[in-house]
């Protein structure tokens, strides 16, 4: 079974749905944020640094860090810990400063 | 272009309490906060889509506040709302789901609050290894643990919050270490007798985490944290007065989580990009700025409330809340002068005493220099551009003496949180290598935009 970190004792939530991270299916529910469904799931890791390549996940939480960048449908450099999870959504670690598809 | 009389920014209980003073008096108030919802970091609410039948903490005087919000017709809200530079004196510019606009108030209150005190040690970059507020954050506003197995390290109160939190919520604490020495509580206490409220908290506390089986160990914190792609395990140490790490005292925990919370610093980049003169107070968190009796800045019709102007905590900054509304009120000719000073004598009182309880608090836990001895060469410091310990020394040794010098030949502080993440370690690298102050190594530079926005909200419509 997967790691949940989700308290459940007297807590209610939604209907949970999926969303898309790196290719896979990935459970949240209502209410939550992108870095908090991951987090929830164990999946601490949400991008590597430009320079030197290093791992780095959610670390100030509330907007100011910018640590937790990903590339969040097509959007490079979204704050994962202030962008709320959407059903269907594409989630993508992001390498470095990231890359969007240019506008049509 | 919006205009009101009253612009606040930051709807926290500093910005709310000063929203409903003037609104009383019957200014037009608005206040935008970047959040989804109001009460800032220490009331932040679940979302609608989520409930829990139990609180985190006491929540009567955050819903009281709400309340009043709500029931007062002449007091607009605006969420998802970040003020991101200046368009004039009292003028901002800020962007609200990626829509940019200007609103001018005749009388402007900032009350942006504070962000956790980055402390860099080898390892804090693993994911995994989080601030205090993220750790709060997940919990207050999302009930999701941060960890099973957590260490706690850090400074101050908040540990003691943190940890029945984290109990409450099932986790394992694979430890609770106070960088301050017991005796170094046990010695102010008599100054803490009083704020019997705010006393009264704490033991409680203590006592409810003591019940569940945690004890706080005084005199530690971590030494390192290790891992490849995320923290599996922590170096702890004993550290001396000066919070330095005792060398022998190493002791390895095993870990899926390590939550950081050396403090707070004050958020002041709006100030300064308003102009506002700033001074150093090393026991509230670092940079704050100036202002009189009233939390009035030296720009003329601009106000500070909160932890932006000197980290004290919700009971502080909602006092101060009420003066800066009212000295607003009073600015704009809705009060009288003798009407507000009548309405300020309250507000004033609790505050003198709040102080005196919080300065004795500041002395037990503020920063010490010792901190600075977890750095290695390795360490990163700065965050956004990778800038290590190493990186910041050879630019010390190369001439830099001033923390704006350090930045242009780092980019340390130039990445995408503008130096919220390092600001204070530079100024602290500095001070100790030139044999100065964190103070005379200077305030890092701001540029607007203080928050990111994206180009596509210039577009014209």
């Amino acid at each position: 079974m997967e790691p949940d970190l989700r308290i459940t004792h007297d807590v209610q939530r939604g209907e949970a749905f999926a969303m898309n991270v790196d290719g896979s299916s990935l459970r949240a529910f209502p209410g939550e944020t992108v870095a908090g469904a991951l987090l929830a799931a164990g999946r601490y890791r949400l991008r590597y640094t430009t320079t030197l390549g290093h791992p780095r996940g959610v670390f100030c939480g509330m907007g100011a860090c910018h640590d937790c960048r990903m590339t969040i449908d097509g959007r490079p450099n979204q704050r994962a810990c202030v962008t709320a999870a959407r059903p269907g959504c594409h989630v993508a670690t992001q390498v470095a400063r990231g890359r969007s598809a240019l506008p049509q | 272009m919006i205009a009101v009389d009253v612009l606040i920014v930051g709807a926290g209980p500093a910005g709310l309490s000063a929203a409903i003073e003037a609104a009383d008096a019957g200014a037009d108030v608005l206040v935008l906060d970047e959040n989804e919802r109001v009460g800032g970091q220490i009331y932040r609410q679940l979302p609608p889509e989520i409930t829990a039948s139990t609180s985190l903490g006491d929540q009567t005087k955050a819903r009281s506040l709400f309340q009043a919000v709500e029931s007062r017709r002449n007091i607009k809200v605006l969420c998802r709302t970040t003020a991101w530079g200046t368009r004039g004196p009292t003028t901002l510019a800020i962007s609200t789901d990626d829509r940019v606009d200007d609103v001018n108030g005749r009388c402007l209150i900032v009350c942006t609050g504070a962000y956790d005190r980055p402390v860099p040690f080898p390892g804090w970059t693993l994911p995994g290894v989080i601030s205090a507020g993220a750790a709060l954050t997940l919990l207050k506003g999302q009930r999701i643990l941060p960890g099973r197995n957590v260490l706690l390290v850090g400074a101050g109160p908040i540990q003691l919050v943190l940890a029945t939190y984290l109990v409450q919520g099932g986790a394992h604490l694979a430890g609770v270490l106070e960088a301050s020495t017991r005796w170094a509580l046990y010695r102010r206490f008599p100054r803490l007798l009083g704020q019997w409220a705010l006393l009264r908290e704490g033991v409680e506390y203590l006592v409810g985490l003591r019940r569940a089986g945690v004890r706080v160990r005084y005199g530690h914190t971590i030494l390192r944290a290790e891992g490849e792609d995320r923290v599996r395990q922590a170096v702890v140490c004993r550290v001396d007065e000066q919070w330095k790490p005792v060398p022998g005292s190493e002791k390895a925990l095993e870990v899926d989580a390590v939550i950081c919370g050396f403090g707070f610093v004050p958020a002041t980049e709006l100030t300064a990009l308003l102009g506002c003169d700033h001074q150093y107070s090393p026991w509230t968190g670092g940079w704050i700025a100036k202002h009189n009796r009233n939390m009035e800045t030296s720009v003329p019709n601009v106000w500070v409330a909160g932890e932006t102007t000197g980290v004290a905590g919700a009971v502080v900054a909602a006092e101060e809340g009420r003066l800066a509304g009212i000295a607003a009120a009073h600015r704009l000719g809705y009060l009288s002068e003798s009407a507000a000073e009548v309405r300020s004598r309250k507000p004033r009182r609790r505050l003198a005493g709040l102080y005196r309880f919080r300065r004795a608090i500041d002395e037990v836990y503020r920063p010490r220099e010792g901190l600075l001895d977890l750095l290695t060469p390795d360490t990163v410091v700065c965050r956004c551009e990778d800038v290590t310990a190493r990186g910041v020394s050879d630019a010390l040794v190369n001439g830099a003496r001033r923390t704006a010098e350090v930045k242009t030949r780092t980019r340390a502080g130039m990445g995408p949180c503008q130096g919220r993440m390092c600001a204070t370690s530079l100024a602290a690298m500095v001070g100790r290598y030139c044999a100065t102050s964190a103070e005379e190594a200077g305030q890092s530079r701001v540029r607007p935009p203080i928050k990111p926005v994206p180009l596509s909200a210039f577009r014209t419509r």
